[in-house]
């Protein structure tokens, strides 16, 4: 109690350089907290589109097709119509679709680009994924019709519009190629650059036609009635249609969620340099206000305050500057991603360049409880830390030499 | 990676023959039969012409046996230089020798396309007679030509339908169209120009034109060409790919 | 009047602190303090260490304080041979039985007058928040400062400061009080009257005070003198 009142008082009374410490230690937790938020946005969006443009949150595949590095034809699930209505009555499933996946080429004129040609069932594609529902310009995919959506971005590239007839050049199953000339119904646009860029849907009965596979797909994807897929489902998909395999959408995002932790580490690296010098300010304080303060720690020495009363006055001298940093940088910091949530921070200035996020257009910070929590728990243990060796010293010194030169 | 044209071309190389009216299959047998030949060396110029781009040039030696070997490696560009392939009945290597290392193309593999769907490596080691897998049917016949229909109900083949005018004199194809499952026409191969070599001729221009893709074509001019060549036993072995 | 009778019925022979052949030296030998100090304090003495400086006052005071160990020699303070004390107890033993007087008061300056009174009672168990600031304004009034518990001390003068310090010192009545040159800072004035206050708190509290000095005027009140000079005592 008494360390407390001393190290407050203490903090009180130099309060100009209180604030000075702690506005440095401020600004990197704000720098670390306004981060977090970035990336704990970031990761929102882009699972979400990531979930709901591409993975949904279980996919069933043909044995073999996941162990290659391109959707390849030689892998399909050959009767898809009657495994997806087994899986459609199973419980904890609230949607299911089969989606058919095909690597081709897109030509038009002298332009002809790679592209992920996906077959989509208009009368179920839309229970489990929201692509069907992104079409920016023109009509979305309804029926059997030979039409195809494409990605804003892939539009805009090859100057494509609605109405634009394309050709898609593809090997069917068996090999033969298989070209198909088709209208373009309408353009899409997800905010999942792989969509935007490189995808075009078409009615799952024109890529069958195109695949020489009538009941072919590539893959079953279903939503799980909880928010999350759980192991049970996944336990009871591979029990009950074992001929497939089966992936949670975290096992297909696994390279995105590497490297999302890798960026996490990389900006973690930079923020962690502006609060070590933080803390070096920090630590120094300490040891300017140790300096100034020897004889009194002799006295208090004298009255009979054992060393480790001594060195608590200090790490709690520490701890208050990180503690009064710590909540001015949380509302700064929470204060900021609240409004950049609300405002977004735009991609557009950075043009097509790819974020390596299936994010585009613009960021939307979140305040993820968890993170902020724990830039403050940093922010202390941080300041603790800064002040724990100015404090042993302080506990440390001989009492005579404090009192009589002033010095420890 | 432009081997597949070169036996292409030496796979429509004929012989002469004087010939009488005859039928589809007739003609083809005979397209088929006089492709066959010993042996044969070159040097080519190849050239792949991309829409607004600026056109690559690559230059190639190559050595064939029959239809069973074939070895092929690049002189130029610097950076292809000593890139070989090596085809032995039905399998293909590529060496680079960079990195010296030996690329077996296989199984599916060869199914993927080269230069973006346009042929795959099976092109390159297909050596089964056209008519093994394609029927054909006689559509068109001039005094000098015969057009010729191949269709496949073989669905593993590159091509179901290829159309094939056929000179009647020289039995060179004059322009062959390889078309998709529906019939869709996806490109054209084209003999430019013939040379005779002694009392043969054959094409010695030739240029694959996409009729999907505008303005996109390669072509192949043979500069030199000898045959009945008696090649060392080992020129189509890995030992000399890698060497 | 009352010392003597106390001392009277002590019968002068009950010895509180007792040093026998102390020697301290600094630096690794380069300076000898004290050389052989032979000393024998009674209970309820009031007594001046006296002696120009460098004559070991200080460092004689901190070795019964127990704020450092001599080279050789024993020190027994209130019954409790020092040599035989580790860190801790020598801690303990400061908390519980010892009060310092410094030259430069040493108060804290962000705690206020109360509370610095306050200060040791803080770290002693059986305090409560209400009687340490009960025994604090008790003895702040003793010593002259009633009204001024809410100041700090750099809003009080020299005098005030000691006055504060000895009431800190003396607030958990400790067996012995030690004073380095508690004067040395005051004027000629001040400086009396704070030994006065010692004084008196003496007679009432029943505690040995140890007064360093080299101002005559201390010495005059002291009742026993003790001279040192070059680390040792002038007989
Ligand atoms: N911590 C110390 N380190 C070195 N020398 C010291 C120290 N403390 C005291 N001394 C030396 O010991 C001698 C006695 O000092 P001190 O006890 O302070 O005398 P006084 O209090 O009578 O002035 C002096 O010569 C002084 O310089
Ligand atoms: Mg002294």
């Amino acid at each position: 109690m008494i360390a407390l009142r001393l190290a407050y008082r203490n903090l009180r009374r130099n309060r100009r350089r209180t604030v000075l410490t702690a506005s440095a230690l401020t600004v990197g937790l704000i720098v670390l907290i306004t981060m977090m938020g970035m990336l704990d946005g970031i990761d929102s969006q882009s699972i979400d589109n990531l979930i709901y443009y591409d993975l949904a949150h279980v996919k069933g595949f043909a044995d073999g097709y996941l162990d290659e590095d391109f959707p390849d034809l030689e892998h399909t699930i050959p009767h898809a119509d009657s495994l997806l209505n087994i899986v459609r009555n199973l419980s904890g499933i609230s949607a299911a679709t089969e989606r058919l996946e095909i690597i081709g080429m897109l030509i038009q004129g002298s332009e002809e680009v790679f592209v992920r040609i996906i077959g989509v069932d208009p009368a179920q594609d839309t229970d489990v994924f929201r692509t069907l529902e992104a079409v920016r310009s023109g009509l979305t995919i309804s029926t059997d019709e030979p039409v195809a959506l494409i990605g804003d971005r892939l539009a805009s590239d090859l100057s494509l519009n609605v109405g634009d007839v394309i050709t898609l050049l593809v090997r069917s199953a068996p090999g033969a190629f298989n070209p198909k000339m088709l209208p373009i119904a309408g353009i899409i646009s997800t905010g999942h650059p792989a969509v935007d860029r490189m995808t075009v849907y078409v009615p799952l009965a024109v890529a069958r036609d195109m695949t020489l596979l009538p009941e072919g797909a590539t893959e079953i994807a279903i939503m799980a009635s909880k928010l999350t897929y759980s192991k049970r489902l996944m336990d009871k998909l591979t029990q009950i249609l074992p001929q497939l395999e089966w992936r949670s959408w975290q096992t297909l995002a696994d390279d995105f969620i590497q490297l999302a932790r890798m960026k996490r580490t990389g900006n973690g690296i930079i923020i962690g340099i502006i609060i070590l010098v933080a803390a070096i300010g920090l630590g120094n304080t300490m040891i300017m206000s140790i300096h100034e303060r020897t004889r009194e720690i002799g006295a208090l020495r004298a009255l009979g305050f054992n060393s480790g009363l001594i060195w608590r006055i200090f790490v709690l001298e520490g701890f208050l500057i990180g503690l009064f940093a710590g909540i001015i940088a949380v509302v700064i910091g929470v204060a900021i991603l609240v409004y950049l949530g609300h405002t977004g921070i735009s991609l557009a200035g950075y043009g097509d360049m790819d974020i390596g996020y299936p994010v585009r257009d613009a960021i939307y910070p979140i305040v993820n409880v968890a993170s902020v929590a724990m830039s403050f728990v940093f922010g202390l243990v941080i300041s603790v830390l800064a002040s724990w060796g100015a404090a042993r010293h302080a506990a440390r010194g001989q009492i005579v030499r404090a009192l009589r030169e002033g010095m420890l | 990676m432009k081997i597949i044209p070169i036996i292409l071309i030496l796979l429509t190389i004929s012989i002469i023959l004087p010939c009488q009216a005859q039928t589809a299959a007739e003609w083809i047998e005979k397209l088929d039969k006089q492709m066959f030949y010993q042996s044969a060396e070159y040097t080519a110029l190849m050239t792949v012409h991309s829409p607004g781009g600026t056109d690559r040039y690559f230059r190639m030696q190559g050595k064939v046996v029959g239809d069973q070997f074939a070895l092929m490696e690049y002189l130029d560009p610097p950076r292809q230089r000593g890139t070989r392939y090596l085809k032995r009945d039905d399998n293909l290597w590529i060496y680079f020798p960079r990195q010296d290392r030996t690329m077996q193309i296989q199984g599916h593999m060869l199914r993927k396309g080269v230069q973006g769907g346009d042929m795959s490596f099976e092109d390159m080691t297909e050596s089964s007679s056209l008519l093994e897998k394609y029927e054909a049917l006689l559509i068109g016949e001039t005094d000098t030509t015969v057009t010729i229909m191949l269709e496949s109900h073989d669905m593993t083949v590159s091509y179901p339908f290829r159309e094939i005018l056929i000179d009647k004199r020289t039995v060179i194809p004059i322009r062959i169209v390889n078309s998709g499952v529906g019939r869709m026409p996806i490109k054209e191969i084209i003999t430019l120009a013939t040379k005779r070599f002694g009392d043969r001729i054959y094409p010695v221009s030739t240029e694959i034109r996409s009729l999907l893709v505008k303005d996109k074509w390669t072509r192949f001019d043979i500069e030199e060409m000898k045959f009945g060549v008696n090649f060392p036993e080992d020129t189509f072995t890995k030992k000399m790919l890698e060497r | 009047m009352l010392y003597e009778l106390n001392m009277a019925a002590n019968n002068n022979s009950k010895t509180i602190i007792k040093t026998s052949k102390v020697w301290k030296s600094y630096d690794n030998g380069r300076v000898t303090a004290l050389r052989g100090i032979d000393i024998d304090i009674p209970l309820g003495s009031f007594t001046a260490l006296a002696g120009p400086s460098g004559s070991g006052k200080t460092t004689l005071l901190n070795l019964i304080g127990a704020l450092d160990v001599p080279d050789k020699g024993t020190v027994i303070v209130a019954g409790q041979n020092l040599e035989h004390l580790n860190d801790r107890e020598r801690t303990q033993l400061r908390r519980e039985k010892i009060g310092f007087i410094f030259q430069q008061f040493n108060l804290v300056p962000v705690l206020t007058a109360c509370e610095n009174v306050e200060l040791p009672l803080e770290i002693l168990p059986d305090y409560t928040r209400a009687s340490r600031r009960e025994a604090a304004m008790s003895i702040l009034k003793r010593v002259g400062l009633k009204g001024m518990e809410h100041r700090l001390p750099n809003e009080l003068s020299g005098g005030q400061q000691q006055r504060i310090a000895v009431a800190r010192a003396l607030v958990k009545k400790p067996v012995v009080m030690l004073a380095d040159e508690p004067t040395a800072n005051l004027d000629g004035e001040t400086g009396g009257a704070i030994v006065d206050l010692m004084k008196e708190m003496r007679d009432t509290l029943d505690t040995v005070f140890i007064l360093s000095t080299h101002d005559p005027r201390v010495m005059d009140r002291a009742e026993t003198l003790i001279r040192l000079v070059d680390g040792q005592v002038e007989s």
